[in-house]
């Protein structure tokens, strides 16, 4: 029962399907990873999880080449999400903003989408027609299938097969075929939705969804036969409807209708019996069971009649303080709490769980409200709703670790900024930049006056020191110097100063490189105080609004929790709602089907009376000695 | 159908149940249309201070000043579909993945995977990636593939891209970085 309500339920659903949903299986030209790890979620259907994406990228700046791309999918996701105003408000700045013109198109698919949601079927149109005019090959398809169902909307059901035409054969074409079947025969144009119908329900047999579409075609067309007298037409037609699935009980009583429109009653048995041995939860079985013995009497069987009447009225009566044990039920919750299953989440960012509510005594009663788009929204919802709450209480569990993190951060920031300070006062004292030039003055200097020394190695500035101390010793003592002595000492320090004058230009070289070096260890030296300084500063800020944000999602965080649990209860009650109007109705219909029972059971005691007692007079008249003539 | 003049009493009564039941109705519409902009507002605001959460989240545990992005994309996948996937960075094991069917349909389908965000210092890094999965005629292919990198400062990306070789009917892993 849960596949067929779900079966039920797609068809009715999923005809205005999101236009993001039409493309999704294309693959899509990704340049910025951020944008890719956004698609991977949408991909997957996991639409929160791919909003959370999208925005979190939009933020951190990893969308450097594909940021309207992503904002265009995140305005689709919110249309798809129940947040048609935020969509609008993104679709509309995205179109003012002068977007790339490649993405012009989509964007105005998106609105007109939302404008066909919204009931605004000729905005739609004309923003499809105006703005769009000839989609680009990857929207077609999307495109027309709007147009399409936008123009059975406007009722201008001529345009609307031109446009069918470039849908291509698919499921959604076959809803497509089917809802626009059903418009032309209401408006009259009879033929054109019987051909369309034909071709629905040829479809190759298929999953449920294929077969139960099949069915409803069928049974579509069956009704527009009998509507129009061919009765023939429709016998063929449900006789070979399938006894199972969702619209068999309507199958079986169309047939028999189809048998009593025909005036064959006697083959209308079959159907009636068939259905009426059903649960009264179906209606097409209340429907039976007064159906039935209106039908024993029509065919002369005055005993299985009024057996038939007096069963319907006691399960009448009976399903009559059913619903009334169901309402209270109702009322207190109860039917609610069986009838949902806490869905199991292995993260906050799980995909919605299917339709699955329990299948409960209850669940035939419901079963057009389960299949109706009403309901399905109200309870996808309600599960949406279950979802969020989940979402916000885990971060309020992980809300005490985020705490603990903040507070690590604190601690070291309160530890490594002083340090960070400390160092950038020696580096300040020590002065390195004055030195430096200091030093290249220095260097200046020497090279202007030749100075050998100062670009002498170690072991020659050794040297140069014990020749300049023999000189002097030398010059003290001339007459104690011997001629060949003074000679070879003239020789050394001709040499050496020769040795140091001839390398005296690589060595400079050397020297000036040297200095050269030092400015860029210096001007990094400057980049990262100059870090160190701003993150002890910028980082003390950080920390301090770090705490803040923290204090504040804490109070959010509650709020929004309670906020939501009172959606959730509101929610419940729509739903309830939902399922009181439909007792409501029900009740109404058993009220009038007994009412009629009781009446046919009374007529039918009156007609046999009225038998009877003819009867029994032409009897006394047949005893009565006749009179002589 | 009621006839007014000889059941005024039920009459009326039906009247004002009907009043009712429209009454009924407009109001359950007019709550179900405030229900509905209650619960868009409240996705909203949940979506924001998710959204913020998250944000506060990566700022405390990945810095921006350390952290290593990993992603990873298929191109085609004609000749191969990864099952599995393991990541070392300077010879340690920082994660492994298994793809699930939708998840593969993804990435075929050009998506990108982030695979795994972690902080790492400033300097030169290795990070290898092992992967294994369904290779050219429906084989078991394992393949190792390495990248050097310098990480400086800001965020570093490296995009693991899973590509078809046409020419040579094969998979080619190849590393993109980028900072």
């Amino acid at each position: 029962m849960m596949v067929r309500a779900g079966v039920l339920l797609l068809i009715l659903t999923s005809l205005p399907s999101p236009v993001t949903a039409a493309r999704i299986d294309q693959p899509h030209q990704v340049a910025d990873p951020g944008y890719g790890a956004i698609l991977f979620e949408y991909y997957q259907q996991h639409w929160f999880a791919a909003m959370s994406e999208a925005l979190m990228a939009l933020e951190t700046g990893t969308l450097p080449t594909q940021r309207q791309q992503a904002q265009v999918l995140l305005g689709a996701l919110y249309a798809h999400y129940g947040m048609p105003d935020e969509a609008e408000a993104l679709f509309r700045s995205l179109l003012a903003d002068a977007v790339d013109p490649a993405l012009a198109p989509g964007i105005w698919l998106h609105l007109a989408e939302l404008h066909y949601r919204n009931q605004r079927f000729a905005e739609a149109l004309e923003l499809l027609d105006d703005q769009i005019g000839t989609p680009p090959a990857e929207l077609l398809r999307s495109f027309h299938a709007l147009r399409t169902r936008v123009l059975m909307r406007l009722g201008r059901f001529e345009e609307t097969g031109a446009a069918l035409a470039h849908v291509e054969e698919s499921s959604l074409s076959a809803y497509l075929r089917y809802n626009l079947a059903v418009s032309r025969i209401n408006s009259g144009d009879g033929n054109a939705g019987t051909e369309l119908l034909w071709q629905v329900v040829n479809l190759v047999p298929g999953d449920e969804e294929t077969n139960a579409l099949k069915d409803r075609a069928m049974l579509a067309l069956g009704v527009h036969y009998l509507r129009s007298g061919e009765g023939a037409r429709a016998r063929n037609l449900l006789r070979a409807a399938r006894l199972e699935g969702p619209y068999s009980e309507m199958a079986l009583l169309l047939h028999a209708r189809a048998w009593i429109d025909s005036e064959q009653p006697v083959r209308a048995l079959g159907s009636l019996q068939a259905l009426a041995t059903r649960s009264l939860q179906f209606e097409e079985t209340q429907e039976a069971l007064l159906s039935l013995p209106w039908l024993y009497q029509l065919l002369g069987d005055a005993s299985r009649a009024a057996a038939g009447y007096r069963d319907a009225i006691q399960r009448y009566t009976g399903h009559y303080r059913y619903l009334a044990e169901l309402e209270k039920k109702i009322r207190a919750g109860v039917w609610f709490n069986e009838l949902v299953q806490e869905p199991v989440w292995s993260t906050a960012m799980d995909a919605l769980p299917a339709f699955t509510p329990a299948r409960v005594e209850s669940f035939p009663t419901f079963r057009q409200l389960f299949a109706s788009h009403q309901f399905h929204t109200r309870w996808r919802d309600y599960h949406e709703q279950l979802r969020q709450l989940n979402l916000l209480q885990r971060w309020q569990q992980r809300l005490p670790a985020i705490e603990e993190m903040v507070a690590a951060q604190i601690r070291k920031h309160s530890q490594q900024v002083p340090m960070a300070e400390a160092t950038l006062l020696a580096l300040q004292q020590a002065g390195w930049p004055a030195r430096r030039n200091q030093l290249e003055e220095k260097f200046r200097h020497g090279q202007q006056n030749n100075d050998l020394a100062m670009f002498a190695s170690d072991e020659e500035l050794r040297l140069l020191a014990a020749l300049e101390e023999a000189e002097t010793l030398i010059n003290r003592w001339p007459e104690k110097i011997k001629p060949e002595i003074r000679e070879r000492f003239t020789l050394q320090k001709g040499l050496l100063l020769w040795q140091l004058q001839e390398n005296m230009v690589p060595r400079q070289w050397q020297r000036e490189r040297e200095l050269r070096d030092l400015a860029p260890l210096l001007t990094d030296m400057d980049d990262l105080s100059e870090r160190v300084a701003r993150a002890a500063q910028g980082d003390s800020h950080r920390v301090v609004a770090l705490g803040h944000k923290l204090a504040g999602l804490y109070n959010e965080l509650a709020l929004l929790e309670r906020r939501g649990d009172e959606l959730l209860q509101r929610q419940q009650q729509a739903i309830e709602m939902l399922a009181l109007r439909q007792i409501t109705t029900t009740r109404d219909r058993l009220r009038a089907f007994t009412a009629e029972s009781w009446a046919g059971l009374g007529d039918l005691q009156n007609a046999i009376l009225r038998e009877q007692r003819g009867r029994s007079l032409d009897e006394d008249q047949s005893a009565l000695p006749r009179s002589s003539e | 159908m009621i006839d007014s003049d000889l059941f005024p009493e039920v009459y009326v009564m039906r009247r004002i149940g009907q009043g009712l039941l429209v009454w009924l109705v407009l109001v359950c519409s007019v709550a179900a249309s405030e229900l509905d902009k209650d619960l868009a507002q409240f996705r909203k605001d949940v979506l924001d201070i998710n959204r913020r959460l998250l944000l506060l989240e990566e700022e405390l545990l990945f810095p921006a000043d350390t952290q290593l992005a990993v992603f990873v994309s298929l191109d085609v996948g004609k000749y191969f579909t990864p099952d599995s996937i393991t990541l070392k960075l300077d010879g340690k094991t920082i994660d492994g993945h298994l793809y699930t069917d939708r998840e593969v349909k993804a990435l075929k389908t050009g998506a990108i995977q982030k695979l795994h965000t972690t902080n790492i210092r400033n300097g030169s890094h290795e990070l290898t990636a092992f992967v294994s999965g369904t290779g050219p005629g429906g084989r078991e292919y394992r393949r190792a593939v390495s990248l050097q990198f310098e990480k400086g400062n800001g965020r570093h990306f490296i995009q693991l891209r899973m590509e078809d070789d046409a020419a040579a009917q094969q998979p080619v892993f190849v590393f993109r970085s980028w900072q």
